[in-house]
């Protein structure tokens, strides 16, 4: 098996060249943490469902992402990042926690990490250092963890105060301190239970009332900026918040530029996640005729022809355009008032989003990559070239990688390891990074039923456990020769299939074992 | 016939209209609840169910109090023969026949095409239409009044065990968002 670590030969050697600078520049940077003094930025842009099949960067044929290439020119880039979840709670748990979803159990649509995990997680590793931790997401899932883990956030901005319009009333108002009860029971009041076929708000009387005003609200704003954005505008799944990526972006250049010392942010935008209403000027762009290889139906299709799969997939396209505008605009003024030279820039998504084998979106058992590869870009302060990483990566390092970033050890609770090219050591090349789907079992108990994917060197095995008419089912694919994903390989290659096979069984048996009852 | 005095209800005859309100409104909200604890179950524990129950459950209480405040409001503008005189039974007969219409809205409001204020207030129409003649003969028949008494009285008693419940939970919420 080659070895996963990549790094340009030009870049190793001026790595190695720099080592030793690099462990005083390290107790340097521990002595400006702890004064508090030059201790740099951390900000991690999180834009949501952002799949790095469909990003230009990575060599996607739509020009989808000019501003992250602008920026990928002075950062490291790492082409196989992954994220631990195939949508938002289990992927953005990672993100904070730097654990598995098998660890955190925010594998639930809504879900938030186990007890514990407020003192194990991203903003709480700042404790007794000068930073002033900062958050923002325009995403409900998102926000259930923001408020588990908000005790130790200076500055969590609301959703509601960058929203055009907002229907939810009593979460972030007078209920706030119990977000996480009062947002599900506020939900079932207005609208009953996402994700059931016929949804009934509790309400009897108000909530049709409730419903008559919030349409009202939504079509009067929607009339107000159709000419800007006639497909809609930004918005959650099922609408409750409506939004302008716009406000975002300028709220955040105003509280990043005013901050007087070092700031650790989380902005978790929730553009190009479903629907895609971009902005005029990207309507039709890529009406070029470009089709993607097609692909065969799979057991967990949904029944998508691939003619309507390739309607959506231009859609996100030109709604990953508008992204990538927005963000360029927020380097540019980053890089305007000099914040490029003393912050780490991080870009990253927290699960991709997939057009394919008859299925739309990410809320799937299956995680093939356009679900579980994500762009990662780290611009360090003051880079001026670029690095590329080949090794694959999770998104569980973040977390070990921040902690390097700001001179601290990594806590031992995390899955995660400090992301090359930053390591002294470089990263496990026979390590395996894994992503999770378990929204069907329950948070604690041990996993019967869902989908997981290991990746290791070039092989990826995907592996379905519990389903009914699916069950016991691997599928083995090799990236390097089919990216694509086409040729199962799991009975051809046996005994590759056999060795992953068994680190996968033993990864789940060992996953399982703190809740197997005597 | 039961009279009352002009622009006095006796607090015996609201507890009536209260609970009149109360039960339609939180045997909705029961299965509303009742449908979601099955994918809460997967995530929450009993203690954060609860939590989260205790809002929509809470919030019927409220519910029930607005819209009996809305029923006195109109029993003190309209001329006592007409509603005052015979609370208990027309508030029954307005409760029922707007659970009714409410229950229909929130299975067929999406497929009617109901959901903005023009149509919603049309849709209304026939609804007061039929409350007016519910009425009329609810006036006309004292069996019918007696019956909606009756019914009222019945439901006080599942009433103050909704309102017990509610009145747990709303010290359970006040802990949550103090504490």
């Amino acid at each position: 098996m080659s070895s996963q670590i990549e790094v340009k030969r030009r870049d190793f050697l001026k790595l190695v060249g720099t080592l030793p600078l690099l462990k005083l520049a390290g107790s340097t940077l521990m002595e400006n943490v702890e004064q508090g003094s030059n201790a740099p930025n951390v900000l991690v842009l999180v834009f949501d469902a952002l799949s790095a099949r469909n990003v230009s960067l990575y060599g996607y044929p739509r020009v989808t992402t000019p501003n992250f290439e602008r920026l990928a020119a002075i950062s490291t880039i790492f082409h196989r990042h992954y994220a631990a979840g195939s949508f938002t709670s289990p992927g953005t748990a990672s993100i904070l926690t730097g654990t598995y979803p098998w660890s955190h159990r925010a594998f639930h649509l809504y879900g938030t990490a186990m007890e514990g995990f407020e003192e194990r997680n991203i903003f709480h590793i700042f404790n007794g250092s000068p930073y002033t931790r900062m958050t923002f997401t325009h995403n409900d899932l998102a926000s259930m963890l923001l408020y588990q883990f908000g005790q130790d956030v200076e500055l969590h901005k609301k959703t509601k105060e960058l929203c055009l319009f907002n229907e939810y009333l009593l979460s972030e108002g007078v209920f706030e301190k119990d977000h996480n009860a009062v947002f599900p029971g506020e939900r079932t009041i207005t609208r009953g239970q996402r994700g059931q076929d016929l949804q009934l708000p509790s309400s009897l009387f108000l909530s049709a009332l409730h419903r008559i005003w919030r349409s009202k609200g939504k079509g009067d704003i929607l009339a107000e900026y159709r000419d800007r954005f006639p497909r809609g505008l930004p918005s959650t799944n099922a609408g409750p918040f409506v939004y302008l990526l716009e406000d975002a972006i300028d709220w955040v250049q105003q509280a990043i530029l005013t901050q007087e010392g070092p700031f650790f942010a989380y902005f978790h935008f929730l553009p190009p996640h479903e629907p895609y209403n971009t902005r005029r000027e990207f309507i039709n762009i890529f009406r070029d005729g470009w089709a993607p290889v097609q692909k065969p139906q799979h057991h967990f299709s949904e029944g998508h022809t691939d003619e309507s799969l390739n309607v959506k997939r231009r859609e996100y396209d030109e709604y990953v355009a508008y992204v990538d505008a927005e963000f360029g605009r927020l380097v540019d003024f980053m890089d305007a008032h000099g914040m490029l030279q003393n912050t780490y820039l991080i870009l990253t998504s927290d699960h991709g989003e997939m057009f394919e084998r008859g299925i739309l979106e990410h809320i799937t058992p299956t995680l093939y990559e356009p679900i579980t590869r994500v762009p990662l870009l780290i611009h360090s302060p003051g880079q001026t070239t670029r690095r590329e990483v080949q090794a694959n990566t999770s998104c569980v390092d973040l977390l070990p990688t921040i902690c390097y970033f700001i001179g601290k050890k990594a806590p031992e609770w995390s899955e995660g390891q400090v992301l090359p090219p930053f390591s002294e050591s470089g990263i496990d090349p026979d390590r395996s990074v894994f992503t999770l789907d378990a929204k069907s079992n329950p948070k604690k108990a041990p996993l019967r039923k869902g989908t997981i994917s290991m990746v290791k060197g070039n092989s990826k095995l995907i592996y379905y456990f519990g389903h009914d008419g699916y069950d016991n089912q691997f599928e083995l694919y090799d990236l390097e020769n089919d990216p694509e994903e086409l040729e199962n390989l799991y009975n051809t290659n046996g005994s590759l299939a056999k060795d992953l096979r068994e680190e996968l069984l033993s990864k789940l048996q060992e996953v399982n074992r703190p809740y197997l009852s005597n | 016939m039961v009279t009352y005095r002009p622009g006095f209800l006796p607090w015996r005859v609201v507890l009536r209209g209260l609970a009149i309100c109360i039960v339609p409104v939180h045997v909705w909200a029961m299965i509303a609840v009742f449908r979601a604890i099955p994918s809460w179950i997967l995530s929450m524990s009993l203690v954060e169910m609860i939590a989260v129950m205790a809002y929509p459950l809470d919030f019927a209480l409220l519910e029930s109090g607005i819209v009996l405040f809305c029923l006195i409001a109109i029993a003190a503008v309209l001329p006592a023969s007409l509603y005052r005189n015979q609370f208990v039974s027309q508030t029954s007969l307005i409760v029922f026949i707007f659970t009714a219409w409410a229950v229909l809205m929130q299975f067929y409001g999406q497929v009617w095409d109901l959901w903005t204020p023009r149509r919603f207030l049309m849709g209304l129409v026939p609804v007061v239409l039929l409350i007016g003649v519910a009425s009329a003969v609810n006036a006309g028949s004292k069996i019918v009044q007696k019956g909606l008494d009756a019914l009222a009285e019945r439901f006080l008693v599942l009433a103050l065990v909704y309102i017990a419940l509610d009145l747990f939970l709303l010290v359970f919420i006040i802990s949550r968002n103090i504490l």
